[in-house]
């Protein structure tokens, strides 16, 4: 990296190949900034000198592939929070709720995963959703939506359901005041809302487990699967797969495509987001 | 309700399609004679300077990102060849036929013509990627003017062209379907006649005439197919209009398997990757687009 912390063109290539070949999580030209701001924090952590140097630790040092875990982490922004990602949000109340709402209107059930849900933003903002757009009709509806992470404290944290300013700051207002009372804790989620989601500590390597949850209409699995080696990532998308209704969703994070680990998913295009779609 | 002859007639009256500069007729006829050569067509050119200034500088932009600089208008044609320089004056031509005025609450021309730019790019990209070396510019024009019916409508008919395009807005159906239920003609109607009006090439009449019925097309399929794709993926990127907000899956398209269909090596696309790297496309129309307006 030149000393203003810019890296060539082919540089940024040649590392942007590494990482999608390794996670599945693509970095457009006009996404170098990000990626050299990034770098700059880990060459500064880990001491090297030059990003070839990085680069070479990356790739071939045994400890490399804990690096990368890192490296990820740095660029995948941080935290979770309500209503994350407004393209894919769109996508969601305007095209795959809809729909789904639309083929299930006879037997008024739907069940929704979200994988890797940490503390429990993204299910939540799913459950709100839902019932904003079934409105009066959701209470002849049966939406179960169930939250899993690997972490036992972050699903200690879900289930208390009181949240902190970053985690509502992209809430629209009347949302916010219809379903997250403040009170000098923090804002503490409507019990209804609350009540939509189930949450489990669990792997979503453990198929077992996961085969119990079928079968599902939309899986959210956003950011996650970037961790995973590309056998793993193989098999936790297999199982997706497999616990979907036939019609039904799979929703990653907006940069990761599924194109080496499987071909059965149809993409889907949406203005703004980009998803899958079991035939 | 109207029917083409009645466009026609009213256009008439309200003072005939704009005609397409002297110049642009000029050049295609002195490009399509074998004994007039490039020296001819610089002259032609640089007859208009305003013209002449805005090819030039869109050769040497990041739209084309050509390595070098190009310094003159010769050496541009010698470089890229008069195909391509004739699609890009083409293109520069019309757009400067309609001016921008935005203002007009259902149709703004500045994103329309932010859309047909970006359509244009992507269809360049697309050909560029699946048929490499086969087209020179067309599938740009072609894709920079699939909806010239549209701004004719705007400017000729524009309280019934607006109430069409709020019908296909509040059902969500497709604008040629509101179009036919409140007008009786369709842009892509009024835009074959005004391509045929200003002698456009019939390749260039084709896709402006089924860019949404791709398997309508009998001359070109595949420049019609790139321009429906550009189209449809311009849309998913939200470049310029808004259009309708629906899900779709390329795969499952029409114009996505006539392009599959030629070269089946299409299906081993990565189709995320590909809609990402899109975001330079993006750029690039805007940068048209700001040099030739």
């Amino acid at each position: 990296m030149a000393n203003n912390g810019e890296m060539s063109l082919s540089s940024f290539h040649h590392l942007r190949d590494f990482i999608y070949e390794r996670s599945g999580l693509f970095f457009e030209n006009n996404k170098k900034y990000l990626l050299e701001d990034r770098l700059r924090g880990r060459l500064s952590a880990r001491g090297f000198g030059t990003l070839d140097e990085y680069v070479f630790f990356l790739r071939y040092d045994p400890a490399g592939a804990d690096e990368v875990t890192l490296l990820l982490d740095s660029v995948t922004t941080g935290e979770t929070f309500f209503y994350r990602d407004p393209g894919q949000m769109k996508a969601l109340e305007g095209a795959i709720l809809p729909d789904l709402l639309n083929r299930y209107g006879v037997s008024r059930g739907l069940r929704l995963l979200s994988a890797g849900c940490s503390t429990g933003e993204e299910p939540y903002t799913l459950a709100i959703m839902l019932r904003d757009v079934l409105g009066s009709a959701f209470s002849s509806w049966f939406v179960r939506i169930m939250g899993i992470d690997i972490s036992r404290a972050a699903v200690q944290k879900a289930q208390e359901a009181c949240y902190n300013d970053y985690a509502i700051h992209s809430v629209a207002p009347g949302v916010l005041n219809r379903y997250f009372p403040r009170q000098p804790i923090g804002y503490v989620l409507d019990p209804r809302i609350k009540s939509m989601v189930e949450f489990q500590v669990c792997n979503i390597l453990d198929s077992v487990r996961m085969a119990g949850m079928k079968p599902l209409q939309l899986i959210l699995c956003r950011n996650v699967l970037i961790y995973f080696s590309e056998e793993a990532r193989r098999k936790v998308v297999a199982d997706f797969y497999d616990m979907l209704e036939p019609g039904g969703y799979l929703m990653l994070g907006f940069s990761e495509s599924l194109h080496n680990i499987n071909r059965l998913f149809k993409v889907m295009h949406f203005p703004g987001a980009i998803f899958y779609k079991k035939e | 309700m109207l029917t083409m002859e009645q466009v026609q007639s009213a256009v008439r009256r309200m003072g005939d399609l704009p005609t397409l500069p002297n110049t642009l007729s000029e050049f295609n006829r002195v490009a399509s004679d074998p004994n007039r050569g490039v020296h001819d067509l610089v002259e032609i050119i640089t007859r208009d300077p305003a013209l002449s200034s805005k090819v030039l500088r869109i050769v040497n932009s990041a739209f084309l990102g050509l390595q070098e600089p190009v310094s003159s208008l010769r050496f541009a044609l010698v470089i890229m060849g008069t195909r391509h320089i004739r699609q890009l004056v083409t293109g520069v031509c019309v757009m400067s036929m309609f001016p921008v005025r935005s203002g007009r609450p259902s149709f703004d021309r500045h994103r329309f013509w932010e859309h047909c730019s970006g359509t244009g790019t992507i269809a360049r990209t697309l050909a560029q990627q699946v048929f490499p070396n086969r087209f020179e510019g067309e599938e740009f024009t072609a894709g920079l003017l699939h909806d010239v019916g549209k701004i004719v409508l705007d400017q000729y008919f524009h309280d019934n062209f607006a109430e069409a395009f709020a019908v296909s807005r509040e059902k969500n159906i497709p604008l040629v379907e509101a179009e036919r239920s409140t007008m009786g003609v369709t842009h892509t109607e009024v835009g074959r006649w005004v391509a045929e009006s200003w002698n456009l090439p019939p390749d260039l009449t084709e896709a402006i005439e089924w860019h949404h019925q791709p398997l309508r097309a009998q001359r070109n399929p595949v420049l019609v197919a790139l321009v429906h794709v550009g189209d449809l993926l311009a849309k998913a990127k939200d470049i310029g209009f808004s259009g309708d907000r629906s899900m779709i899956s390329l795969t499952d398209d029409e114009g996505w398997k006539i392009l599959e269909r030629e070269q089946p090596r299409i299906g081993d696309l990565d189709l995320v990757r590909m809609t990402h790297e899109l975001d330079t496309d993006i750029e690039r129309a805007r940068e048209f687009m700001k040099l030739s307006l």
